[in-house]
């Protein structure tokens, strides 16, 4: 039937569509999203380094001591400063994350635009390999892996990679496949280009959006996961500041220094929903001027 | 609401219409015109006219983001002054809509019945009985049986779908009613029946209609006069006889003979030459004046009015926007008769060495549902012809014929399952099946344009980076161009187009640049699959324009898809009838359009020739 729609006369009201959706999402919402993601990679970067004391200094005539002093934030149970583990905290907290999301959609999407190029045999195995994945119960399986084998916290990152991967494969297996059967990728099949070409001059920057946001979502997954790890001991060894294991020791002392525990999670909140918004707002500006093209 | 309108005033009166986006520009420019009851109003232009934009503020269902000012007098209402809740008794009772695809236009959960009964007056819509009995009746109205009411949408044809659709429109017998392009989505022989109707249905009911439409054809076999608009502004606003025969503005002139004939071969096509400006740019001056050969500085001095014109073989008032009418009116009509009174002689087939070689080609799709019933559905059966070298064949055929499918076995994007395909001495049946580099020679040979223009270019890449593409694939091939600016020339673009992207170009040059894409690697097949079908009408002929001058200076063999009869008349040398993945006819274009001896293709000309066939209410 689609060789019937001649003149697509919806053109004709196309000048108002971007004004109506724009104005959904106040930019100002966006601005601030940009500046606490902003923030955080100063921390992540050279957050230790700004930290106003050393996280593993210990002032022990102040332990567990609620704000002042000299401590923005007070102490925590070894007399340590809430505030410098935070700052020093933010690398492990936002590294492993990020690693596993950008693996996650290297490999997720390579998989996926081949399954959804090539189709077939290779696509449905992909497929029912990605079912199998959803079928685990993810947390439940890093848990046990990280803690039979005693890996830390490069191997909980790992394996949350691994769980991340059917999620991208998935989205960009379906607009891969999408494309590929768009006249202009058809064309270039005709023109006899090979296919890698086809997969990555072609269909890639078209499936951008896609991939960019599942991105963002992938990194916002693997924070939350990532800290409950550490929450639970799994994750960043310790010793080492991390956003998650302060946030199990602050446990025992809400009632003394409630900030132990009530800024790290905060600070996961807050980082959390400006990616997400950040992400969301991407995704509906790139869609938006594909739409317009 | 005042009672019927008194017997000569107009039931709609638009006065000074202004459409505006929120930010202030100018979507359409001062429309104004009336409509008396019983009256059919078809208003023709092309994509960014304004014309359906125009229609919606009639009863205000502009888009979110667009306002419009000015007078709209319906019936004693003033549609702009009233709010919504105000207007919501008269939808459906007095006026009502009906929308181009019947596809979209009805809810995949709802029944026919649940449709229509959703738009009935209460009082036949409460009594389960009396609703059904309403429902029945009103479905035979539009020529359906009783038993279509218990159907999903997904189990009717298009023209069922826009058959319902005008029935739940015409549910509260509304005393307008406005379609915008109600048959475009429609294949030619459903088109034809549901103007047919709508006719039909508009004279027993004494019904005011307004037809959108971007095809003059439509617009005079259904109207009684026709408001031409361009670029926001009304052009001329005639009685439909008049604007047939002695148009009195150039654009409308432009339009007609830019129409191919379905009649006779044209030597050359006429087309308007350029584009349409935005309509913002053009409300201080004549609209068309950049792209009319008469235009002279007083035309874009100031907007021109929409002055009376009326002749005594006018039936009805007649008014044109052109200011210099009275100059170039005998020249405009010298125009028209030379076009009528000049058939080209049509080619003789070309009788070459074949080419192309197709042998009881066909395709099955297999589906195997849950419980592992197997369903087959063939589209193709046993097609065979030959194409020779420079010659152009068409196919043609509507939806679900087969004609794309036989193209894309051709260029290797499904594979048949039955028969074969021979390009040149060899075997393409499968291309899979062939060595790399025979298949790059295969692929260097034969070339497609695609229908959709929108659709068929990377949006992400340049014009200059996505031909450069194609010419490295040529490369070696001493039919190729050999350079960018060449193959730009070729399609009449500058090779300032190399650094724009896609979304920079109008549907027209978009279609240029898939061309030059194709003409890259120097193709001797050339498959066209309708390729102006998505086109505004005076776009087409310089499309087709193009192709046949590609066609005689490279003597690339063509094989067009279409469904278009016109185009199947200017383009092709030898036509093969394709209905339900069978070739149900086949002969010289011109034979078999004069005079056609199979049924089904003696039913196409006669649905294109204005006369839609009585036997053929093939909807069930």
């Amino acid at each position: 039937m689609s060789e019937l729609t001649a003149t697509p006369p919806q053109n004709e009201a196309d000048p108002a569509a971007p004004a109506g959706s724009r104005r959904l999402r106040p930019p100002v919402l966006v601005w601030i999203s940009g500046a606490v993601a902003a923030a955080i990679l100063v921390l992540v970067t050279v957050g230790v380094w700004i930290a106003p004391y050393d996280p593993m200094h210990q002032d022990l005539m102040n332990t567990a001591a609620g704000p002042g002093n000299g401590h923005l934030l007070g102490t925590d149970s070894l007399g340590r400063d809430v505030l410098a583990l935070l700052m020093s905290g933010a690398h492990n907290a936002v590294i492993g994350p990020l690693v596993i999301a950008l693996g996650a959609v290297l490999f997720g999407t390579t998989l996926g635009m081949m399954a959804g190029w090539y189709g077939g045999l290779l696509d449905t195995l992909l497929c029912r390999w990605a079912d199998l994945m959803y079928a685990l119960p993810g947390l439940l399986v890093v848990v046990v892996v990280v803690g039979v084998i005693d890996g830390g916290y490069w191997l909980a990152v790992c394996v949350l990679l691994v769980l991340s991967l059917p999620t991208a494969f998935r989205m960009t297996r379906s607009v891969a496949a999408a494309q590929a059967r768009l006249p202009y990728v058809e064309a270039a099949r005709t023109l006899g280009l090979p296919a890698g070409r086809i997969i990555f001059r072609h269909i890639l920057p078209n499936i951008m959006p896609t991939v960019l946001a599942t991105f963002l979502l992938d990194f916002v997954g693997a924070l939350i996961g990532l800290s409950g790890l550490s929450f639970l001991g799994l994750g960043a060894p310790a010793g080492t500041p991390d956003w998650g294991s302060l946030l199990q020791d602050g446990q025992s002392m809400l009632t003394v220094n409630p900030w132990v525990s009530l800024a790290p999670g905060l600070l996961l909140v807050l980082t959390a929903t400006s990616i997400t918004l950040l992400g969301d707002w991407m995704y509906d500006r790139f869609t938006e001027e594909g739409a317009h093209r | 609401m005042s009672p019927a309108a008194a017997t000569d005033g107009p039931l709609l009166s638009v006065r000074d219409l202004e459409v505006r986006t929120a930010a202030g520009r100018t979507l359409v420019h001062k429309a104004s015109f009336d409509l008396k009851a019983g009256e059919v109003l078809g208003i023709v232009g092309e994509s960014g006219s304004g014309k359906t934009l125009t229609a919606r503020a009639l009863v205000q269902a502009l888009p979110e983001g667009v306002v419009a000012d000015g007078d709209i007098d319906f019936d004693g209402t003033k549609i702009l002054q009233s709010s919504a809740r105000d207007l919501r008794p008269l939808r459906g009772s007095r006026f009502a809509m009906v929308l181009q695809d019947p596809f979209t236009a009805l809810n995949p959960l709802q029944t026919v019945h649940e449709h229509i009964r959703e738009s009935l007056d209460p009082k036949f819509r409460a009594g389960r009985v009396t609703a059904r009995a309403e429902v029945e009746r009103r479905l035979a109205e539009v020529g359906l049986a009783k038993e279509v009411a218990d159907r999903y949408p997904f189990q009717l044809s298009g023209g069922m779908r826009q058959r319902v659709v005008i029935a739940a429109a015409l549910a509260r017998d509304p005393q307008l009613l406005i379609a915008d392009e109600p048959t475009t989505a429609l294949d030619a022989s459903t088109q034809a029946q549901v103007l047919d109707l709508l006719r039909t249905l508009q004279r027993e009911r004494g019904m005011a209609l307004i037809l959108i439409t971007h095809d003059l054809r439509v617009a005079f076999s259904v109207s009684d006069s026709i408001m031409v608009m361009y670029s926001g502004t009304v052009l001329e606003h005639a009685p439909a006889s008049s604007m047939s025969a002695a148009p009195r503005h150039p654009y409308s002139l432009g339009l007609l003979l830019a129409e191919p004939s379905v009649t006779h071969y044209q030597d050359t096509l006429s087309f308007i030459p350029g584009q349409v400006p935005a309509a913002d740019t053009v409300t201080s001056r004549c609209a068309f004046a950049d792209r009319c050969r008469w235009s002279t500085p007083s035309c874009t001095d100031k907007a021109p009015p929409l002055a009376d014109i009326t002749r005594v073989e006018d039936a009805a008032r007649h008014t044109s926007a052109c200011v210099r009418i009275a100059e170039i009116g005998a020249q405009m009509d010298d125009a028209m008769r030379s076009h009528a009174a000049r058939p080209g002689i049509a080619p003789t087939p070309t009788t070459g060495a074949p080419l192309l070689q197709v042998t009881d080609l066909g395709k099955t799709y297999r589906s195997n549902s849950l419980l592992g019933r197997r369903t087959q559905t063939t589209v193709l059966k046993g097609v065979s012809f030959t194409l020779a070298r420079g010659e152009s064949l068409g196919l043609l055929g509507e939806t679900g014929s087969g004609k794309t499918t036989t193209a894309r076995c051709i260029l290797g994007l499904t594979a048949a399952t039955a028969g074969s395909i021979e390009l040149d001495g060899v075997d393409i049946t499968d291309y899979r099946r062939l060595r790399g580099e025979q298949r790059a020679q295969v692929r260097g040979k034969v070339q497609v344009v695609f229908q959709d223009p929108y659709a068929s270019l990377n949006p992400s890449l340049t014009v200059g980076a996505a031909l450069s593409e194609a010419l490295s694939a040529g490369a070696g091939n001493e039919r190729a161009p050999s350079s960018l600016e060449e193959l730009l020339g070729l399609v009449g673009l500058s090779s300032s187009y190399a650094v724009r992207k896609p979304s920079a170009l109008s549907g027209g040059e978009r279609q240029r640049v898939a061309i030059a894409r194709s003409l890259a690697v120097g193709p001797e097949l050339l498959i066209c699959d309708e390729p102006v079908a998505a086109l505004d009408v005076s776009v087409q002929a310089q499309v087709l324009e193009l192709l046949r001058d590609i066609r005689s200076r490279f003597k690339t063999s063509m094989l067009f898809i279409t469904h278009d009869l016109s185009v199947a008349r200017q383009m092709t040398d030898r036509t093969l009838v394709l209905r339900g993945g069978e070739v149900v006819e086949a002969g010289p274009t011109a034979q078999l359009l004069d005079a056609p001896e199979h049924a089904y293709t003696q039913s196409l000309v006669a649905a294109v020739s204005g006369h839609a066939p009585v036997t053929a209410r093939s909807d069930r």
